[in-house]
């Protein structure tokens, strides 16, 4: 099977250059993580990260082929030869597909991804019913792979502004926590012509993500809310 | 604020409430279009005329200038970073369109006082 690869070593190249590999040793039900450690026993001086090798960590984020996919969960049988891999778009690059996450996690950080409470913390833990609970679904599961918002043209013309499919939907998903008592200073945060208002619904990011999330709805949601909020 | 003077949610707003208005009045244009008869100068000059017409395509002359301009407004955002560029784009944006809207109210009143 033939790989071309994105190679960057920043102390080193002038510039990026694609690089083929090609394995020989393809068995059914392998990943694309399983190749990429082959190659490494070819070329040890490829970087990328990996971690867990199930979909849980979200480590190894990258763009196969023209789509962000986590290596570890894609299948070799469902990729077109060459399989071409680059890091995921947008972010700097630190080296071959290791790409500098702050940018990301700066966004995450802004919408403040933790419950606040104001009145006295109770002895006993913050109870939601069993219908409170439900309205996390579909939100908490994010594993910050980065694959949504770098697959994100709105991500990519305004990284520093626009928050990201991700760091949104962490938004929505404190904002629709029964127990957080700061929703209001969250959607006032929120009211900004780059923040929010750049996502245009083109749902790249619910394309990309890997746990099947809907990042695309949680936007439109924190919108219904902040329409609700200034009735 | 990263964008000092522009907001978020209002022209989000804004933008689908004149879309509402824009597809409603244009739905009643088309009407409009097979009942005038019969089909002048004059007979459509009477129909802009009349009061409730005229006020109505006032307010869809608002309506499309108001759309357009978030419209592009959001257009320039997303792909014009640089400050001081964004700033002249939509000053000469808003130019154009406020012009566009005095030409389209010139249009209005002077077939009310022919």
């Amino acid at each position: 099977m033939r790989f071309r690869i994105y190679r960057y070593n920043p102390e080193a190249d002038k510039k990026p250059y694609m690089q083929d590999y090609e394995l020989h040793e393809i068995s059914q039900g392998m990943m694309l993580l399983d190749a990429l450690l082959l190659i490494k026993e070819q070329d040890p001086s490829l970087g990328f990260r990996r971690s867990c090798r199930e979909g849980v960590c979200g480590s190894d984020g990258m763009n196969i082929n023209g789509t962000n996919g986590l290596a570890c969960i894609t299948s070799l049988s469902d990729l077109k030869e060459p399989v071409e891999i680059r890091p995921m778009p947008r972010l700097p690059v630190i080296r071959d597909l290791i790409v500098d996450m702050e940018p990301f996690y700066k966004q995450y950080r802004d919408v403040k991804p933790y419950l606040t409470v104001k009145d006295p913390l109770p002895e006993v833990e913050l109870k939601q019913t069993p219908e409170e609970r439900d309205q996390l679904d579909g939100l908490y599961e994010c594993i910050l792979c980065g694959c949504c918002s770098t697959a994100c043209p709105s991500f990519w013309w305004n990284p520093d502004k626009f928050l990201g499919p991700a760091a949104l939907l962490q938004a929505a998903r404190f904002i629709g926590d029964s127990r957080d008592q700061a929703t209001a200073e969250r959607l006032e945060a929120l009211d900004d012509p780059f923040k929010l208002f750049r996502c245009h619904t083109i749902m790249n990011c619910v394309q990309v993500c890997p746990k099947g999330l809907n990042p695309t709805k949680a936007i439109g949601d924190i919108k219904k809310m902040m329409v609700k909020k200034s009735l | 604020m990263s964008a000092p003077g522009l907001q978020g949610l209002r022209p989000w707003i804004i933008q689908r409430i004149t879309a509402v208005y824009i597809a409603v009045f244009m739905l009643y244009f088309t009407v409009a279009l097979s009942a005038v008869r019969p089909f002048s100068a004059e007979s459509w000059s009477e129909w802009v005329a009349w009061p409730g017409n005229n006020i109505g395509i006032g307010m869809f002359i608002i309506a499309v200038l108001w759309h357009a301009w978030v419209g592009i407004r959001d257009v320039v955002l997303d792909y014009v970073p640089n400050v001081v560029s964004r700033m002249l784009v939509l000053t000469l944006v808003a130019t154009v369109l406020v012009g566009s809207g005095f030409w389209g109210f010139r249009g209005l009143v002077l077939v009310v006082i022919k």
